[in-house]
């Protein structure tokens, strides 16, 4: 039996995805024991040394590093993450709450970032050297120059505190009203589903802020890499035979040009989501978010060590993820690569 | 003398890069008739590519349109309007490029690229698959070989003949064709010539053949522009170029050109490029020229008709013609 070649592709990336995954696992449960802090130390900071070997010997933590790595590994393997001494639940339960705040958080965020930053390099590509590209790249120096976690104190204090235009950054969804049945796990879309646009309109109220925050971070490198790219695609032969045919400066710009440059765009796509995932920990802590970013700096600070290990390899698995949907995209976006692709 | 059909007067172009300014191309005309052949040839940097784009609309950013007006079919419009004249493309005027290859989209396949050109024209959907299968046999080719292809599926020969039949779906009058056949290989590009000479009586097209290789251009056109950092120096009709080449850089190709199987190609000579300053307006050619006296750095040399055609050179200056 033959599978189709880009099939092929696909598994053996999986394959070697897997391979760097079972690498990770190593890493962060060596990271989750190396924290400085001992878990039963910084829960029980009032019991006795008997007491406290006990419960070490009981939790598993005398037996050497590989044993413990071994006996963690294969309860990974049955599905078994663990149970966070913090909230008491399995830490599959736990994320399984808080990755759709997260995801929601994210795709809002990483929305906002795209609409703003790719139009953003566009425009500035085609206004090379006009007063809009100086404007642009002044906009983006702005941008990144403002750490995430200031500018998420300064807007909650000037859009909450000072005129009241967004409510209190508490979350998701403020008390007063009934969270929609689950389905997407998003609660924009689920109110929506439900029937209830008046919640789907407080929920995206308390999202956008968080998201404006978090998107921000990539409309910078987003903006920078389309204007290079676009200026770059713009000088191609075939964005000058496209014009000369008379094509509409529309089909030309945004249909070869931007499809020429939407490779590079892509990668740094690929890229800032992995940031995104390192600042929504920052943003869900400033605006009380229940995502996993905010459960994993808890589980840190707290030496909860089963959650954080799961969380560094949930965040890995999606990096990985990403860079996979990022590797096949290029076969989408060119015709080139596919053709290399299936070889 | 058929009815004229394009025409550049007066073109100049200048680039400015780093504060300082250069022209690169002088006080330049043009004119070609309907369904001629027109050669321009000069050496690689004499300011052919660049005049012929600023003609069509298309002068890259950055260089700057100082003078001139460019006439297509009935209209006039001056050259700093490279917006209205963009509107002559796909409305009578068509282009083709040296590298076919990069010229056609990577992310369409063949067939796609000269559909696109039709939906510009508005022919309307289902006239649209006869039509290409037309223009891919016009030019050669087969689609139901090809159309599914994509550029880099097919050779440069092809393309260039892909790309053709994208420059031929808006019928044009008349197409630039800039050096289209120094990416592909002799046999090729003779193939390639001779049929693009047979759709141009066909359709009664004209074609401004650009060129850098002066035998090619014998062959094929009856027109002739010799170019020489960036100024036009002997124009007309080729015949009457080739039997009293009148202008010393003119009178240097011609006896170079060894025989017109060889190909021969314009290499540029030492002190070629233009080394002078921009602001005093002079025969580019003295640096290299015999006959160089001073009048030849005082100004523009003068353009004297002399045959069936003309010089610009101080040397004919005060002979009648
Ligand atoms: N985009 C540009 N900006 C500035 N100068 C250019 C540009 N393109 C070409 N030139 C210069 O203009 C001159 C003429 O170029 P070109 O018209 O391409 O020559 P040809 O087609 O005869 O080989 C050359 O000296 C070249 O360096
Ligand atoms: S104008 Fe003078 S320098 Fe130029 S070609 Fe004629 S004689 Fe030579
Ligand atoms: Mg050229």
């Amino acid at each position: 039996m033959r599978l189709p070649p880009i099939l092929v592709y696909v598994l053996r990336r999986l394959a070697i995805g897997l391979v760097v995954l079972f690498g990770i696992s190593a890493v962060a449960f060596s990271m989750a024991y190396l924290l400085p802090s001992d878990p039963v130390t910084s829960r029980y900071p009032d019991i006795t040394n008997e007491q406290r070997a006990e419960m070490r010997r009981q939790m598993g933590l005398d037996q050497p590093l590989v044993v413990q790595y071994a006996r963690y590994m294969e309860s990974v393997f049955r599905g078994e993450f663990g149970r966070s001494f913090g909230t008491g639940n399995s830490v599959v339960q736990d994320l399984a709450q808080r990755i759709p705040a997260t995801l929601e958080l994210a795709s809002f965020g990483i929305a906002f970032g795209v609409l703003v930053g790719i139009p953003l390099g566009l425009v500035a590509a085609v206004r090379r050297g006009k007063p809009t590209d100086h404007l642009v790249r002044v906009v983006n120096i702005a941008i990144q120059s403002v750490p995430a976690f200031w500018l998420g104190v300064v807007l909650i204090f000037l859009l909450y505190f000072q005129w009241r235009l967004v409510p209190s950054p508490i979350g998701r969804l403020s008390p007063m009203f009934i969270s929609p049945p689950p389905v997407t796990g998003f609660l924009t879309i689920d109110a929506l589903l439900a029937g209830k646009p008046d919640i789907a309109f407080a929920a995206l109220r308390q999202l956008m802020l968080p998201a404006l925050v978090l998107g921000l971070g990539v409309v910078s490198p987003l903006a920078r890499i389309t204007r290079s790219a676009m200026g770059e695609s713009l000088g191609e032969d075939y964005v000058t035979f496209g014009r000369a045919l008379g094509l509409r400066p529309r089909q030309v710009v945004l249909g070869d040009a931007f499809r020429g440059a939407l490779v590079p765009i892509v990668t740094t796509l690929g890229f800032v989501v992995a940031n995104v995932l390192a600042g929504a920990a920052i943003v869900e802590t400033v605006f009380a978010w229940p995502g996993i970013g905010r459960y994993a700096v808890t589980a840190i600070t707290t030496s909860d060590m089963a959650p954080v290990s799961t969380c560094i390899l949930l965040i890995a698995s999606s990096v990985a993820v990403t860079n996979l949907i990022v590797d096949l995209s290029y076969a989408l976006i060119d015709p080139r690569i596919r053709h290399e692709y299936a070889r | 003398m058929g009815e004229k059909l394009f025409e550049i007067q007066n073109l100049s172009i200048d680039t400015r890069r780093g504060g300082v300014t250069r022209r690169i191309v002088e006080n330049m005309n043009l004119a070609v008739e309907r369904g001629q052949i027109y050669g321009l040839v000069g050496e690689s940097g004499s300011g052919k590519s660049i005049s012929m784009m600023a003609s069509v609309g298309l002068a890259a950013p950055g260089l700057l349109v100082r003078s001139g007006e460019v006439g297509f079919g009935g209209r006039r419009l001056p050259a700093s309007d490279q917006k209205g004249l963009r509107g002559n493309l796909s409305h009578g005027v068509s282009l083709l490029f040296q590298n076919a290859k990069g010229a056609l989209s990577p992310f369409l396949t063949t067939g796609r690229q000269v559909e696109r050109v039709l939906a510009q024209r508005k022919v309307p959907k289902p006239a649209r698959p006869k039509e290409i299968t037309e223009l891919f046999r016009l030019v050669g080719l087969n689609f139901a070989d090809l159309g599914e292809k994509y550029p880099h599926q097919i050779s440069g020969g092809q393309a260039q003949r892909v790309a053709m039949a994208c420059a031929m779906a808006s019928n044009p009058a008349l197409l630039i064709a800039d050096e289209p056949t120094t990416a592909l290989d002799v046999t090729t590009e003779r193939e390639l010539l001779r049929f693009l000479t047979r759709i141009c009586r066909e359709r009664d097209m004209a074609i401004v053949l650009i060129a850098h290789n002066l035998s090619l251009v014998s062959e094929y056109c009856s027109g002739l522009s010799i170019m020489h950092a960036g100024q036009v120096v002997e124009e007309g009709a080729l015949r009457s170029i080739f039997a009293t080449p009148l202008h010393p850089y003119t009178k240097g190709l011609i006896a170079a050109v060894p025989d017109v199987d060889e190909p021969h190609e314009l290499v540029p000579l030492e002190g070629s490029v233009w080394g002078g300053r921009n602001d005093i307006v002079r025969c580019r050619f003295s640096h290299r020229c015999p006959h160089v006296r001073a009048r030849c750095e005082a100004g523009l040399p003068p353009a004297i008709a002399r045959g069936g055609h003309q010089v610009h050179c101080v040397l004919y200056e005060g002979e009648a013609a």
